[in-house]
């Protein structure tokens, strides 16, 4: 009768132990589900943020093409680039414009009638980032000395932390 | 005996249960979930106006005219004689043609240059099969008469 209760116990302890693998392997099945679906989460929240910075970027009212208050879509004036992007580059301007370009990197570069080099306007991304997002576009680059408009791309990398 | 074989179809039915709930985890995330990016066709159409909007507006050598401004002409007669002795109409598509060269084709979208409503309508690449993001844009020739250029970028 006691090896009998002993077998019955063996038996009830082989039930829970099988039990426990399967809810742990569950458990485990679920945690790996929801961390990825966080990753992913966080990743279309950061392809979000580089878009919305991608097209704050395009309507910057220090770069557009403004002719007697009428503003020409898509385009960015190259003397206003050049001089925008030197001031860029003091410190105190990088913070005053953290909002809007946050860490992220914007180049732009003329690609017709003939394709220059690439112009970085502003570059400020952290040592350390997890991810980059790349978002492009094409933009018209008015060049006031000789009332050309070229076609250029602007290349705008976002990084998250 | 009778209490036994109760035992174990009660263990038996809890088994099919942990199996049944196993699936319908694995069918919620495996088969439920949406995996398309929202972000992606926003982007692509924004892409797609812009590069209409700029290409139309880009100056070219033939004369220090824009892209719409040969685009007019070819609709009308393609009589501007442009560089390489060519009339506006071959003119602007070549010269299109290496604007996309230049961006879509480098950032590998595939895409359908298309320009329609004229004599000498023209298109470049292939048209999308599945997926696509279009954008259309109308250039008016002269009152009553417009041409539509449109661009679609293949998902």
């Amino acid at each position: 009768m006691e090896k009998k209760a002993q077998i019955r116990m063996f038996e009830m302890l082989a039930v829970l132990i099988v039990f426990l693998v399967l809810l742990s392997i569950g458990a485990v099945f679920y945690f790996r589900m929801q961390h990825s679906s966080v990753a992913k989460e966080i990743a279309r929240a950061e392809s979000l943020h580089s878009f919305e910075l991608f097209q704050k970027m395009s309507y910057l009212p220090e770069l557009d093409c403004s002719f007697r208050s009428i503003t020409k879509d898509n385009c960015f004036d190259v003397i206003k680039l050049k001089e925008f992007s030197t001031l860029l580059e003091s410190e105190e301007m990088k913070i005053d414009y953290f909002d809007v370009f946050g860490f992220s990197t914007v180049k732009i570069k003329k690609i017709y009638p003939f394709v220059g080099d690439w112009f970085v306007l502003y570059s400020n991304f952290p040592q350390d980032y997890s991810s980059k997002q790349i978002s492009y576009s094409t933009v018209l680059l008015y060049n006031a000395s000789s009332d050309f408009y070229d076609l250029g791309i602007v290349e705008v990398s976002f990084y998250g932390e | 005996m009778g209490n036994k074989a109760q035992m174990e179809i009660l263990g038996l039915a809890i088994v099919v249960v942990l199996i049944s709930l196993a699936l319908l985890f694995a069918v919620q995330f495996f088969l439920l979930k949406p995996v398309s990016d929202e972000v992606k066709p926003a982007k692509e159409s924004v892409v797609a106006a812009n590069f209409l909007s700029s290409c139309l507006g880009t100056t070219t050598f033939c004369h220090g005219r824009t892209v719409k401004e040969l685009l007019q002409d070819c609709a009308l007669s393609g009589a501007l004689v442009c560089p390489g002795d060519i009339n506006s109409c071959l003119y602007v598509k070549q010269e299109i043609e290496k604007m996309l060269d230049a961006s879509l084709d480098v950032w590998k979208k595939e895409c359908f240059f298309s320009v329609n409503g004229m004599a000498s309508d023209f298109s470049i690449g292939s048209e999308c099969l599945g997926e696509k993001e279009y954008k259309q844009y109308p250039v008016v020739v002269r009152p009553g008469f417009d041409i539509i250029v449109s661009l679609e970028i293949c998902g």
